[in-house]
């Protein structure tokens, strides 16, 4: 017995020592690793779809850009919304807004750092090649979809940042610190870098123009030429191109000059060649300026039917159908770089600027997707022209209303359209073009929207006013945006919303910027005429040189044919004709005209009045509403985190801040 | 044994009685002599003693071993019933120490022990006990709720900013979590230590640098079979509760922080509001909710029981524990419903230790435990219910509103909500009642054990082997209806202003469910061969272990590399040697190996050393010092310790990469119909195969003092450097493109601190006693390397500082008016902004740098650290006669924390207002440039919520942990039907607290909107049969 006890014993003991040395060798085989994505196609389209992960969500509430700029704006009781606090004047160094150098909380998703996009295209460059079934072909064109998105997202920091550091390949993370510490590289380099990239993609690889449905919204040569043009215009415009006043000073640690001081005017001609050319791929591509079809698109709106068939309306409610569907008919002729991943797509994120600029219906029983309170300013509206294609300050038919312009008057029949027939409505609501009847809603104005048309009633407490004191739901300038809402769209549920990809670049910015740049190359030339009368021509209005050239109408007779006059048409043009797409917040920092439009306060009616002589200030005119401010030059560029500038010291911050 | 009374001696009488210790429990075993004579007895099993022959004036000696012996003069007495105080100088004969016992005086590491006893309170949570009770231990309890108020507790502070700076939980020597130790019964705790340096530590090896807690539960003994039960009850109620304002205040303060901000803004509550609520008009149409008392009780009552049973004979002896618990929560239910909301927790534990001796010199044990817990409650989180009482106000909604009479088919509860909104604002009310979470937690441990005794080898040589299971289940079910929310629409119509209710927000109509189940376990085995012998002079011991342990589903997560299972392995060993109990020397070492690491990195070896001298054992050690100083002993130790949870423990095989290559978060969507999703991929953690061991580093120099044999005080000075603490590289800028940072084993940190243990205790005579304990803890820290970036300013650097130093803007007084605000560097480029920008009556701040602007380079190290530095306690017991009476101070010092006014400000979102914020604040009436809160807004103000000076508190406190009065009943009526010694006592806990911080229980820190900490009152049964 006592001998077993022992046995049992002893081998207790050294049960311990049997234990293999392998006992705390635990990891199988086949855990995760990077290189497995680079085996088949399949996993490989991860690779792929991580790389556009990073594209920004243009069409997002929080991520707007036309938010952040004179011509959107929202009331205060809404949290945070980013662009409107950097327009306020929050921007800061230590948590900088919207910035895309690092991850930036954009109040319900993360907007990711445009280096680790950078990172993750590398990443895909170096390893597609792997991928045993996939043909050469089509590693070359994932491959160059890669490059063009890594220039791409060089190009978004550029324009928020100016000069930045070039990351063309990724730094190995065992690299001596001095390495990781990058330099910023002067405007010139950073743009030929981005040019380069993007012209080694479209010759590495890109298909010309992506025509399988499934595959919309990834990147085709169309696309490319078209960014580049973009790109071109930026680098020739005042900003970056011989910015002495702003940045004569402006240096890093090795003394090195960040911006270019001298003024270079070949550079509009390379942004116009590059607009010519991205025309022409586009065009060769079968894409065209959209307009509406009725016979192909039925009209959907019954109240609308009468005026299709009325000669006397036909026009003016064919160039207002032309606009609003460019924006929101899927996939329609004139988009060149779709958003295939549109907010209200976007997991259980359903922030999309179109429920926050949507209506609310008093009668639904949910106002899930109307909230009522993403909404144009009162210096948005007034840029519109009037109904013949001129400045409301500059046509001599309009002048009488002008100089009353904030009178009341019984609306025309001329405007029945747009406007309840003999309500009464401030002078400068009348009489003006197609586009901003499409764009804006205003008290007594029609709305077609929710499937129906309504006559929007702004006034406090009223219908589409707002109800009480507490309501945060309602509109800071009692205007009401139309542009991003589709009028099939039904905002009691986010799944009414009618989904379109929101244009990253169509086709008529192109005409625009071909416009800029031949002015301020050539000076005006019936080229540039030409391209504006493009974009006139669908928005329903006379061309500019019939219009500026008549005497009978144009207060400044003759303007269109001096470069400045010109100059100030096209950009009062593409400020019309790309307004609330998120395009004029760069547009007005690379013409340095910041101190101009982002510093006066937002105006709006006075909509804590029930009463119509209180809500429009006793025919005064509109009401300051919210402050701005804007620090020049400080206010051009974001500010790096000061964060980045203490693990980085290469790094110089931007100037002002 | 037991001297019958029926055997009759001629000369003098017969005394009889019973020796008890403090409590009453009954001592076997003392030995009780008459002095001078040879006549003397044993007590019983019951504690029962009778001697004959004795002598009026004959003195009766009473001596047990760990207690004090009393000597009393017999006088016509013939009942002598003693209590036995346990001896301060010896209160344990023997130490644990790791993996086995040494004999007190021999011990060179520093380890504290604590009577169990002292860990009993009336919550049932042991870990809320430890706090000053204990030289070395700091600690600190942050909330009240039942099941969630485990206290954080570090040995010797925070002497890591790595991962885990926990200590090493063993009960009976097996790795425990904080969770098993709080509800271990202190009823059924034979030891309890801390193992604080390298020497004590050593054997744990890769788990011993954060210190380790011992326990031992408590072994059968042979004898008579003894039962003990205890009953408790008491009533819990939060040592504080916030005062919010009321409805008309409300208002009217919200207009006033409206106008505060936009002078020309339209008030925001009207007078018709503010006046229908002033005279209490339809509450439906002017709510009036005083959310904190619609949602919680003042009080609620718990209940606990424990019998426990131990005897057996030559062949085994057993000890068997029940207990039961029952907790509940202050959360009101609503009768609306027929589920219960609230917290209600029953808690069964079980316990049986079964000793069994197989032949003469082979011994076996099994041990048995078991812990149910069955947990009903709320189906959000307690805590977060009393925190959204701040988030709603009084005026907005009524929790419910009645059925109107138009609704005659709507079945459901209509809950309030703000009228004119989308439903968004918070019901505490609802957020409350919609729904209860059902769990059941089980722990099931058996542990099997065999001793074999090899003298015949060798004199003092045995063996030990152990082997050990562990299972832990949880299975959680969370059933819930989403509540239907109603608002008052108003309208204005020509008729005036109309009210009409309206669903804001359609609810479920049935109860939702979401299950949730896991389990985990454990396997443990160790080995191990002892030797202890005495020649002559020379006390010679050594130890060799050899154990493994892996633990299955312990880690949270879903990829492959979380499920694998944690291994941990090692060999460890000791050898000690004593000289005339004089001088003693004591060499350890650890030798482990983690599973984590990569393979050339695995294994570690934590050597350490000590030595002790005992001065008073001297020869040069007078007699007449001895009577003073009865003890004097000094030891130093120096060793390594190492620590293997350098990360979270989902971060392991830092060799490898983590990735997700199917990563819904990072994928993108192209198509015409926005539906050819892919997903991404993510890098979670780059491959590094240089990670290894966190190592400390530790010194401990103690010193152990006895005077007069009453008075005990233990000393020790220690000093720690922490090595290769796992650590990101901050500087790694964002232009890297890494999605996650880059660490290695590049921190360092030293700390240092004194702990001091005492206790008295004293006899004054038979019938009234003293026992006195003050510990004292102190340990700081500081940063001596980590991977952050190099700073322009140094004050901006952590290496110098304190682990847990706060860093905050000096706040300088709030801006008086506009001159000095514009006049005043401009603070986060915010002084432009006439919204989220500032004004007079915000805080103006240093410009530390002096470069014209406040922002992140104007933060200073302020405060103290936020885990206290200093933690202590004293208290005293004493009895008389029947009656005991006891208290304990607990205090901390040295800690700050940091308000948080994201959490408090009033009217952000129309949240609810804390009654004292609004009894100081700057206003044009009274601009107090020093006012406790700043210019009142409705919105927050970014400027007013940076960490500063301004919200930084002192986190120090002092309080009456707990006062305790028992009556003992020593009745022979008693007696006669068995119960040995019963005990009825009175216990109260957290009774008040004094520090300079007032709106809350400081102990709470910046939580103090959650469940709060509880006043305890306790009344309490004990019976012995």
């Amino acid at each position: 017995m006592k001998k077993y006890v022992y046995i049992i014993a002893g081998l207790i003991f050294s049960a311990g020592f049997f234990a293999s040395c392998n006992y705390l060798d635990i990891v199988p085989d086949k855990t995760e690793d990077i290189s497995l994505l680079f085996e088949q196609r399949e996993s490989a389209y991860r690779a792929l779809s991580t790389c556009y992960h990073f594209l920004p969500n243009h069409d997002g509430v929080y991520a707007n850009e036309a938010m952040a700029s004179d011509e959107l704006t929202v009331n205060f009781f809404q949290g945070t919304i980013p662009g409107r606090d950097i327009m306020r004047g929050q921007q800061s160094a230590d948590d900088p807004i919207m910035g895309y150098w690092n991850d930036t909380w954009m109040v319900v998703r993360t907007q990711e750092s445009m280096w680790k996009g950078i990172y993750a295209c590398n990443v895909l460059i170096d390893n597609i090649d792997h991928v045993y079934d996939m043909t050469e072909r089509e590693q070359a064109q994932w491959k160059a979809e890669a490059i063009f998105l890594k220039a791409y997202y060089h190009f978004l920091m550029f324009a928020q940042y100016g000069p930045i550091p070039v990351m063309d390949t990724n730094i190995p993370i065992d690299a001596p610190a001095e390495v990781m510490r990058v330099h910023r590289q002067p405007v010139d380099s950073v743009v030929s870098y981005i040019v380069n990239t993007i012209d080694k993609a479209i010759n590495g690889g890109l298909l010309t123009r992506i025509t399988s449905p499934v595959e919309y919204g990834r990147v085709d040569q169309v696309i490319a030429a078209a960014i580049k043009a973009r790109v071109l215009l930026f680098a020739a415009s005042p900003l970056f191109n011989g910015n002495r006043e702003f940045y004569e000073n402006f240096t890093d640690n090795k003394d090195q000059h960040l911006f270019n001081l001298e003024y270079v005017p070949e550079k509009w001609l390379l942004a116009a060649e590059a607009a010519k050319e991205a025309i022409r791929f586009a065009t060769d591509n079968s894409l065209k300026i959209y307009e509406y079809d009725t016979i192909q698109n039925p009209v959907k709106l019954v109240e609308d039917f009468k005026y299709f068939r009325n000669p006397r309306y036909l026009n003016e409610i064919q160039a207002d159908y032309n606009y609003r569907f460019m924006f929101y008919d899927p996939w329609n002729s004139e988009t060149i770089w779709g958003d295939p991943y549109p907010t209200l797509m976007r997991s259980a994120l359903y922030f999309s600027l179109q429920a926050a600029s949507m209506p609310m219906n008093n009668t639904a029983t949910n106002n899930e997707a109307a909230w009522n309170w993403a909404v144009p300013t009162y210096e948005a509206t007034e840029a519109y022209y009037t109904a013949n294609g001129l400045p409301v300050d500059e046509d001599l038919s309009y002048a009488d209303k002008y100089a009353n312009k904030f009178k009341l008057t019984r609306a025309l029949e001329a405007d029945t359209l747009h406007i309840l027939y003999r309500e009464l409505v401030p002078n400068i609501h009348q009489g003006r073009e197609p586009r901003f009847y499409a764009s804006i809603g205003f008290d007594r104005s029609y709305y077609r929207i929710w499937g129906t048309k309504w006559t929007l009633e702004s006034r406090f407490g009223e219908k589409n006013g707002r109800k009480t004191m507490s309501t945060k739901d309602y509109s800071l300038t009692g205007y009401l945006l139309k542009k991003p809402c589709h009028p099939s769209s039904d905002g009691s549920n986010y799944n009414r919303l009618i989904v379109y990809p929101w244009p990253i670049i169509r086709l008529g910015e192109l005409y625009l910027s071909y416009a800029e740049a031949m002015n301020e190359y050539y000076g005006p030339s019936q080229e540039v005429y030409d391209a504006l009368n493009t974009i006139r021509s669908r928005a329903g209005i006379p061309d500019v040189d019939q219009v500026w050239s008549d005497a009978a109408l144009a207060k400044n007779v003759n303007k269109h044919t001096t470069k400045n006059g010109l100059r100030e048409i096209i950009r009062q043009e593409r400020r019309i004709e790309l307004a609330f797409e998120g395009q004029r917040n760069y547009d007005v920092r690379r013409w340095k005209e910041g101190e101009k439009y982002f510093n006066i306060p937002v105006h709006g009616w006075n909509t804590d009045k029930p009463a119509m002589m209180d809500y429009y200030n006793n025919q005064q005119g509109p009401i300051a509403v919210m402050p701005r401010s804007f620090a020049t030059p400080r206010d051009y560029f974001q500010p790096i985190k000061n964060d980045e500038l203490t693990n980085n010291s290469n790094l110089v911050q931007n100037p002002g801040w | 044994m037991w001297f019958l009374p029926t055997i009759f001696l001629a000369q003098g009488s017969l005394v009889r009685g019973v020796v008890v210790d403090v409590e009453g429990t009954p001592l076997p075993g003392v030995s009780v002599s008459v002095k001078n004579t040879t006549k003397g007895s044993i007590t019983s099993i019951d504690g029962k003693y009778a001697i004959t022959g004795v002598n009026a004036n004959d003195t009766v000696a009473f001596n047990y071993v760990g207690f004090d012996t009393q000597e009393h003069l017999v006088g016509n007495q013939q009942v002598l019933d003693i209590i036995m105080l346990e001896s301060a100088s010896e209160l344990e004969e023997v130490t644990v120490v790791a993996f086995q016992k040494q004999k007190k005086e021999s011990v060179i590491a520093s380890v504290s022990t604590i009577n169990p006893k002292e860990l009993k309170v009336p919550q049932s949570n042991l870990t809320t006990a430890l706090a000053g009770k204990i030289a070395g231990v700091i600690s600190y309890q942050r909330s009240g709720e039942p099941g969630q108020d485990n206290a954080e507790f570090f040995i010797r502070g925070v002497t890591t900013f790595g991962y885990g700076n926990k200590p090493l939980i063993l009960i009976d020597g097996l790795e425990s979590t904080t969770e098993d130790l709080a509800r271990l019964e202190p009823d059924n705790v034979e030891s309890f230590s801390i193992m604080k340096d390298a020497t004590a530590t050593a054997l744990y090896g890769a788990r011993g640098a954060n210190g380790v807690i011992l326990v031992t539960t408590k072994v059968g003994k042979r004898g008579k079979m003894t039962v003990s039960a205890r009953v408790e009850t008491n009533i819990s109620t939060p040592t504080k509760i916030n005062k919010f304002l009321d409805g008309v205040d409300y208002m009217e303060m919200y207009n006033t922080a409206i106008r505060m901000r936009h002078p020309e803004y339209p008030l925001y509550y009207s007078k018709d509001k503010i006046e229908g609520t002033r005279m209490g008009l339809n509450p439906e149409l002017y709510p009036n909710v005083d959310w904190y008392h619609e949602l919680f009780k003042g009080y609620v009552q718990n209940y606990r029981a424990n019998v426990s049973a131990s005897g057996g004979g030559d062949v085994a002896q057993y000890y068997l524990s029940v207990s039961y618990t029952n907790e509940k929560g202050l959360l009101k239910v609503d009768p609306l419903n027929n589920f219960n909301n609230n917290i209600d927790i029953d808690r069964f534990n079980v316990r049986a230790n079964i000793d069994f001796n197989l032949t003469k010199t082979t011994k076996a044990a099994l041990k048995y435990y078991a812990l149910f817990d069955r947990y009903n409650g709320p189906a959000s989180d307690a805590s977060g219910i009393f925190t959204s009482v701040m988030n709603a106000n009084p005026v907005s909604f009524p929790k419910t509103y009645e059925k109107p009479d138009n609704f005659p088919f709507v079945k459901h509860t209509l809950f309030g909500n703000k009228g004119d909104g989308r439903a968004d604002a918070v019901n505490p009310y609802a957020q409350m009642v919609n729904g209860y979470r059902d769990r059941f937690n089980a722990t099931n441990q058996a542990q099997f054990q065999v001793e074999q005794d090899l003298s015949m080898i060798t004199k003092g040589l045995n063996l030990r082997g152990l082997v050990s299971m562990n299972v832990t289940s949880s299975n959680q079910i969370t059933r819930r209806f989403v509540p239907f929310y109603y608002g008052m629409i108003e309208r204005q119509t020509d008729e005036g202003v109309q009210h009409e209710l309206k669903l804001l927000q359609e609810g479920t109509e049935s109860l939702t469910n979401e299950i949730s189940n896991g389990a985990s376990s454990s396997f443990y085995i160790e080995t191990a061969a002892q030797y202890n012998r005495t020649f002559d002079k020379h006390d010679v011991g050594g130890l060799l272990v050899f154990y493994m342990r892996e633990g299955l589903n312990e880690i949270a997560g879903s990829n492959v590399l979380s499920s694998l299972p944690v291994r941990n392995m090692g060999l460890s060993g000791r050898a000690t040697y004593g000289f005339d109990k004089r001088y003693y020397v004591e060499l350890n070492f650890g030798y482990n190996g983690s599973e984590k690491f990569e393979k050339d990195k695995r294994w570690g070896f934590f050597p350490s050393a000590g030595l002790g001298w005992t001065v008073s054992n001297e020869n040069f050690y007078g007699y007449d010092l001895k009577q003073v100083l009865s003890l004097l002993k000094f030891k130093v130790t120096y060793g390594l310790v190492g620590n293997d949870a350098i990360a979270a423990a989902s971060d392991r095989f830092f060799y490898l990469s983590a990735v997700n290559i199917n990563d819904g978060g990072k994928g993108y969507t192209w198509g015409e119909m926005y539906n050819q999703s892919y997903n991404g991929y993510s890098i979670n953690r780059y491959a590094n195969n240089s990670i290894t061991w966190e190592v400390a580093q530790k010194a401990n120099y103690g010193v152990e003092l006895n005077f007069f044999d009453k008075l005990n005080v233990q000393v020790d000075y220690f000093t720690e450097q922490r090595n290769n603490i796992y650590r990101a590289f901050e500087f790694i800028p964002a232009s890297m493109g890494l999605t996650a940072g880059l660490s290695n084993n590049i921190g360092k940190a030293f700390s240092q601190g004194v702990d001091v243990a005492s206790d008295f205790s004293w006899s004054v005579k038979k019938d009234l006693w003293f026992t006195a304990r003050a510990n004292f803890t102190y340990a700081t820290n500081v940063t001596l390397a980590n991977g952050e970036p190099e700073y322009k300013y140094a004050y901006l650097s952590r290496i110098g500082q304190p682990i847990n130093q706060q860093w905050g803007y000096v706040a300088e007084r709030l801006f008086i008016d506009e001159y000095d605000r514009i006049n005043s560097p401009d603070q986060f480029n915010k002084r432009s902004a006439e919204e989220g920008g500032y004004m007079p009556g915000d805080i103006k701040y240093v410009d530390v740098n002096d470069d014209g602007k406040i922002d992140q380079n104007d933060q200073v190290p302020i405060g103290y650290p936020t885990v206290p530095e200093i933690i202590y306690g004293f208290g005293l017991s004493s009895g008389w006669k029947n009656v005991d009476l006891s208290f304990f101070f607990q205090g901390s010092a040295r800690s700050s924390f940091f308000l948080d006014p994201n959490k408090i400000a009033p009217f952000i979102g129309e949240r609810n207002a804390l009654e004292v914020i609004t009894k100081d604040y700057w206003s044009y009436e009274n601009p107090d440039p020093y006012a406790f809160w700043p210019r009142m807004a409705t919105y927050e103000v970014p400027n007013n919520s940076v960490p500063s000076t301004w919200w930084l508190q002192d986190g120090s406190f002092l309080r009456l942990k707990s006062v305790e009065l028992g009556y003992s009943l020593k009745d022979n009526f008693l007696r006669r039907q068995g119960i040995v010694s019963a005990r009825i006592y009175f216990t109260g806990n957290n009774l008040f607290c004094l520090s300079k911080f007032k709106l809350w229980d400081p102990e709470m820190g910046n939580n103090g909107l959650g469940y709060p900490t509880q006043r305890v009152y306790n009344i309490g049964f004990q019976f012995t049969f």
